[in-house]
């Protein structure tokens, strides 16, 4: 457990809380933009503009100021903008936070290879993506997220293990290392290897990362949940928890007990995994159930509005978690978010974001949704990846 | 454009590691026009190398003979064996200059992914330099990937019932590295590893 775990944030504390926002964004052959520039003070933003204009693509400019693959998971080669000559792309900001901050991220290569590297640039040096952790937090949540709990678990275990991820970075890894090791052991399962002992050292290895993954996700949930439903407004009070055979046996043994009985489960079902491939037990079979509590109910029974709110809910939580561990206010990006809300959601939401304090960057078709936030937010125009500034009173 | 001979050349250099068509051009540029100073060196030592370079059928290092300068040295300590995934990690240990002992190239490492099977590595002939009874240590000195430990461990498993101390190169802080740019797993490598200040 971390120091400081479980502590709900004080609303006292937002004072030792820094400031983070972007004061100007450039883009360069991204997306459906060639040249862009926009200069924004610390107030919320809101793009509006017709369909297919490029708004969602600002958004997904500022999700790669977090190491990985941005809002659409995209490759590093589908940013460039399409009928351009090359490969190369920027996105640089000059971002607002305790001082003065220069962050440059793109592609810059001679040659056009099939998945050129991102490179990152902090204050004009070259620095590893994980280094952009240290400087800002970036928290998103798009369209694609609506349907979240009618999807199968493994879409709801991806979007936890992202959640998981931009807290504790190493969460990563530890995935990785036992997405990797399964696969390899399913691959010999699956040729009828006689190599039992490279099988035995795969399945430990699973057994070993499969209980750092479950100790990240459970320290995650235990900061997380008693942050939800904090806020100053009627976003619903959600519980996530995790259910599988793993977390019961964590529940009820040490780690170290329950990684030999994992390793141990893992062993005895290989003869079932050969057939059905995967492995019947595991991080990858968890069960993460959303539970609304005032409501009574979980997640998949609720109506799309009252899941709408949840997801909303968990996300402003993940924003008080990300300030009280990093002291800083993370970035929000909404993208068509606020045109599926109600009136009256619509204005908790812009409450709850005041509150915070946070740069939010807004997305939306109708300009008019937006004006409850008057002068607390600036708003731009957008058309055919040209931007309008445009002053509302 | 290009003669079919350049057009050769630049197809070649292209599949260099680090290099691409529009570096291979450059490249083959170059060539022709430093061809005096570079071209005809270059093109007799690449034909040299074809000619003289074989793999040392004791530890698989590349020399031009075929029991390499290293396992040659009567100044390498024979009780001592490094256990390298391939030849540019024994260079990588030899430009150290703090290691006098013998090495072992596996020739890769074990990935079911890739179909690298132990069938694929010189685990046998590792064996048979181990039944000569002078090795004493083993150092594995392979990566910390998944693949690099899967394939540690599994060495370390083939020859557990000998008496050999079996060791690992130390994880943990780079020289001249500071903690604050160090990542968590590092960090917590490092402070497993931890030993007394002398």
């Amino acid at each position: 457990m971390r120091p400081g775990s479980g502590v709900s944030l004080e609303r006292s504390l937002d004072t030792d809380v820094h400031s983070c926002w972007i004061a100007a964004l450039s883009l360069q052959n991204f997306r459906n933009y060639e040249i862009f520039h926009l200069e924004a003070d610390q107030r919320s933003v809101v793009l509006t503009g017709e369909n297919g204009a490029g708004k969602t693509n600002i958004l997904e400019a500022l999700s790669l100021l977090t190491p990985g693959k941005g809002l659409r998971r995209a490759k590093n080669s589908d940013f460039a903008r399409v009928g351009s000559d090359s490969q190369n792309w920027s996105v640089s900001v000059i971002m607002k936070a305790d001082e003065e901050v220069q962050v440059g991220t793109g592609v810059q290569s001679l040659e056009n290879l099939e998945d050129p590297r991102r490179i990152v640039k902090i204050n004009h040096a070259v620095s590893p993506q994980t280094a952009l952790s240290e400087w800002v937090s970036v928290l998103w949540q798009t369209p694609q997220m609506d349907g979240l709990f009618d999807e199968g678990m493994g879409v709801q275990r991806k979007f936890l293990d992202r959640l998981v991820s931009t807290l504790f970075p190493e969460h990563t890894q530890h995935l990785y290392r036992y997405e990797h090791a399964l696969r390899e052991r399913s691959r010999l399962l699956k040729e009828g290897s006689s190599e039992i002992k490279w099988i035995e050292i795969l399945e430990a290895t699973i057994a070993q990362e499969g209980l750092a993954i479950l100790s990240l996700r459970d320290v995650f949930l235990k900061e997380l949940n008693p942050l939800c439903g904090t806020g100053v407004t009627n976003f619903p009070k959600v519980e996530i928890s995790l259910r599988g055979d793993l977390e019961s046996w964590a529940d009820h043994m040490s780690s170290l007990e329950a990684e030999e009985k994992f390793q141990r489960s893992l062993l005895e079902s290989r003869h079932q995994d050969t057939q059905f491939g995967g492995a019947k037990t595991g991080t990858h079979q968890t069960q993460v159930k959303v539970f609304h509590v005032a409501e009574n109910k979980f997640a998949e029974v609720c109506s799309t509005g009252e899941q709408k709110a949840l997801l909303l809910g968990i996300m402003l939580a993940n924003c008080r978690l990300h300030m009280k561990h990093h002291r800083r206010r993370p970035l929000l990006l909404l993208d068509e978010v606020v045109a599926h809300l109600d009136a009256s959601r619509r204005a908790s939401l812009f409450e709850e974001i005041e509150d915070l304090g946070v740069q939010a960057w807004f997305t939306g078709t109708d300009e008019s949704i937006f004006l409850p936030l008057g002068e607390k937010a600036q708003f731009f125009k957008i058309h055919r990846a040209k931007i309008v500034p445009k002053i509302v009173n | 454009m290009h003669s079919p001979d350049i057009q050769r050349l630049i197809q070649l250099l292209s599949k260099l590691p680090g290099l691409g068509p529009r570096s291979g051009r450059r490249a083959a540029l170059y060539l022709i026009k430093n061809k005096q100073t570079t071209l005809e060196p270059l093109s007799l030592s690449l034909i040299r190398v074809a000619e003289t370079i074989k793999i040392c059928t004791i530890c698989g290092n590349l020399d031009s003979e075929t029991t390499c300068a290293l396992c040659r040295s009567p100044e390498r300590d024979e009780s001592l064996l490094c256990i390298v995934a391939e030849v540019d990690d024994l260079w990588a240990m030899e430009r150290s200059g703090c290691y006098k002992g013998h090495y072992h190239v596996l020739g890769g490492v074990l990935s079911a992914l890739d179909g690298v099977g132990p069938d694929k590595l010189s685990i046998p002939a590792l064996l048979a330099r181990l039944e000569k009874g002078k090795v004493k240590e083993v150092v594995m000195a392979l990566s910390t990937t998944i693949e690099g430990q899967t394939t540690a461990y599994y060495v370390a498993e083939q020859i557990k019932e000998r008496d050999i101390s079996i060791t690992k190169l130390a994880h943990g802080v780079p020289m001249g590295g500071e903690l604050d740019y160090l990542d968590d797993g590092t960090i917590s490598a490092a402070l497993k590893a931890r030993r007394p200040v002398n």
